[in-house]
């Protein structure tokens, strides 16, 4: 992963301009971006590293230093902008002002003032943007200084220079309480690329541009991880060769005990690219195997290794053959249903590389390094796996496709799908929301495209409002089985007129449909009807590209004739004294109904 | 062509053959004062050299740029 310099993106960028009509771009967004400084560059490279990523891209770039202004305004021309994503950065000397170089000209208290003011300062800033902005804001926090004028005593000082930028800092990360902000850790960023380097002197006094050239690719490349995960461009799934690149050596012809795996060099490299590894599956981040093996040989290390950190039960497909990869790629991503372009494939070997890169461009392919102690490091660089909401539904997420790999397993031990469907013993609970739900229901009204009657969105602001209101019932599904949870997957959305009940939204998430779950939480909202004595109840759908299950459920139910294919419709679900018979199809699930 | 001219060129945009002495912001629609100093960073890295904010602030034109490289010992007109 290589990075051009700043001077490239320029010129890059001229010929994209020209060539950008001609491009098919799947996704299209609106960039902001307010400073305390000259903001050259930074245009040029996002606009590259978007076009690169498929990404139409368009900009505002704030004056300079403007930035307060821009935000307090509510009619300011970044807000008339409405821009999908807002960048924000400001330095800490232009911030701090005079304090800033002389902080000792003062008490600790005109220190520990200095900075309440400037959080103040800030806050105001932000919750203006609160209030008035579109799309997410993403805001440097300050890069803590290596010079101090009081030099080796720094430290002794009880609030001193840097405690001022450190507590600073630390106020700003409650800024994370609105879901639509979010801190970038410059400080962290800056230590990472070298404080001493952050800054060209020359540049700075010539033209106050307060980040050195070098080091605006390489920061643009961290802004480009908020915009793929707010595009949903992110990857989801890490599928891993085995010899050479999970152990050192070829198992098939070194056996389990000649391949290099376990505490001393080279095989601690590999034990810690394991660890990486189960550490993004911890997080959520689906694991699965394309190997040329014998199966046999290489599920014994899985299985019986002492040093493998990677144990069966971390993959959701394992596919060890001697098929093409290329083949095998594309059977992993059917089998767990994530598109290619939500893969990462990782592979030693340069000819399959390259096979896998020309026949499936989708796949993110990169070329590992040829020193495995570079491993690690290449893993940790990966900057494509980001996600803006962290739901505990998506820390679940790689351990649930495990289950579904054992579920699957299972089902051909059964003559029919009933018995399958009894096996599996699902039980679905419906409940009203609470605080702790809101995002996932917002997250599944955004996400869920196939069973969706009505198909609209909401923020977690307005499912909140929702919940709050008398006149509306909100509900969330969590469905469960003998191999795993796959906590909430649907959600429901009632507006509750005195007699007549109307739902707004109907979803359930793909990864249930086909088990009569539809079925069952139908009946626990028509059970619900009956008991508020409801006259009626009835949905609105809404046809789209991708919601045609809906329609094969409503025919199923006899809610809707045969050969009727509407594009809009009223349809009802229930009426007083007509029950549609739901109860033969769902006996096999336990209801839960809170 | 010679590195000077590819450099200038490359971040001018201009063609090599039109670049001559009198060759300034004058009469170069790009050269604004960022891709002045992305000119002058590029030419810093091509030849090994720094130089001084003086110096930057002395520059007028490339015949200006080529008399600063041959202080700091770069012929700009060789190869």
């Amino acid at each position: 992963m290589k990075e051009f310099s700043l001077s490239e993106y320029v010129t890059i960028d001229r010929k994209t301009a020209s060539r950008g009509k001609k491009k098919g771009f799947n996704k299209k967004i609106k960039i902001a971006f307010l400073g305390s400084f000259t903001l050259n560059g930074f245009r040029e490279v996002l606009n590259v590293k978007c076009h690169d990523a498929g990404i139409k891209a368009s900009f505002y770039i704030g004056d300079y230093n403007q930035y307060a202004n821009e935000l307090v305004n509510k009619d300011s021309k970044l807000y008339n902008f409405e821009p999908d994503i807002t960048f924000l950065f400001v330095d800490a000397k232009s911030f701090f002002g005079d304090i800033f170089f002389n902080p000792y000209s003062g008490s600790e208290r005109k220190r520990m003032d200095a900075t309440r003011e400037n959080y103040k300062k800030l806050s105001v800033f932000v919750s203006a943007f609160v209030k008035y902005g579109s799309g997410i804001l993403v805001m440097n926090n300050f890069e803590i200084p290596v010079y101090s004028p009081i030099g080796i005593l720094e430290t002794k000082e009880k609030f001193g220079y840097f405690d001022m930028i450190k507590e600073l800092n630390k106020l700003i990360s409650r800024f994370n309480k609105y879901n639509s902000v979010f801190v970038f850790d410059y400080d962290s960023f800056a230590s990472g690329a070298g404080k001493k380097n952050m800054v060209d002197d020359k540049l700075l006094y010539l033209a106050d541009i307060k980040i050195s050239l070098d080091k605006i690719p390489v920061l643009c490349e961290e802004y480009m991880r908020y915009i793929r995960a707010l595009l949903g461009l992110s990857r989801k799934c890490i599928v891993l060769d085995m010899d050479n690149t999970l152990w050192g050596g070829i198992v098939g012809e070194d056996g389990l005990e000649g391949i290099k795996l376990g505490p001393l060099p080279p095989g601690n490299a590999y034990m810690e690219f394991q660890k990486y590894l189960l550490a993004l599956f911890e997080r959520g981040i689906i694991l699965a195997i394309n190997s040329s093996n014998n199966e046999e040989d290489a599920l014994k290390v899985l299985r019986e290794h002492p040093y493998t950190i990677l144990k069966e039960h971390h993959f959701a497909s394992l596919k060890i053959n001697w098929e093409n990869k290329v083949k095998n790629l594309v059977e992993i991503a059917k089998d767990i249903n994530v598109g290619l372009d939500s893969m990462i494939f990782l592979e030693d070997d340069k000819r399959i590389r390259e096979l896998v890169k020309m026949a499936l461009p989708q796949v993110f392919c990169p070329d590992l390094p040829e020193d495995i102690s570079c491993y690690p490091g290449f893993l940790r660089n990966i900057k494509k796996l980001d996600t803006l909401q962290f739901t505990h539904e998506d820390k679940k997420r790689s351990t649930r496709y495990v289950a579904e790999r054992k579920r699957k397993a299972s089902t051909g031990a059964f003559k029919n799908i009933s018995g399958y469907l009894k096996h599996l013993s699902i039980t679905v609970e419906v409940s009203p929301a609470d605080k702790f739900s809101f995002p996932r229901i917002a997250q599944l009204t955004t996400r869920t495209n196939q069973f969706n009657f009505s198909t609209k969105r909401y923020q977690e602001k307005e499912i909140e409002r929702l919940a709050l209101d008398r006149r509306y019932g909100v509900y969330y599904v969590s469905v469960k089985d003998k191999y795993g949870d796959y906590g909430i997957t649907g959600a429901l959305i009632v507006r509750k007129n005195q007699k007549k009940w109307f739902v707004d939204t109907f979803l359930l998430s793909c990864r249930i449909l086909g088990r009569n779950i539809e079925e069952a939480v139908l009946s626990d909202l028509i059970g619900r009807s009956v008991k508020a004595k409801v006259s009626m109840l009835s949905a609105s759908y809404k046809k789209t590209e991708k919601n045609q299950p809906v329609i094969n459920f409503l025919k199923k139910c006899a809610l809707l004739p045969r050969k009727c294919n509407p594009k809009d419709a009223l349809i009802t679900l229930y009426e007083k004294g007509k029950t549609p018979s739901l109860t033969r199809q769902i006996k096999h699930i336990k209801i839960i109904s809170k | 062509m010679k590195k000077f001219n590819k450099v200038v060129s490359k971040v001018l945009r201009i063609k090599p053959n039109r670049i001559t002495g009198s060759t300034s912001p004058m009469n170069v629609k790009s050269w604004d004062s960022f891709r002045g100093l992305l000119l002058i960073t590029e030419i810093e890295k091509a030849f090994h050299v720094k130089f001084s904010m003086e110096e930057i602030l002395s520059l007028k034109d490339i015949g200006s740029l080529k008399k600063m490289l041959k202080s700091h010992g770069v012929n700009g007109d060789e190869q």
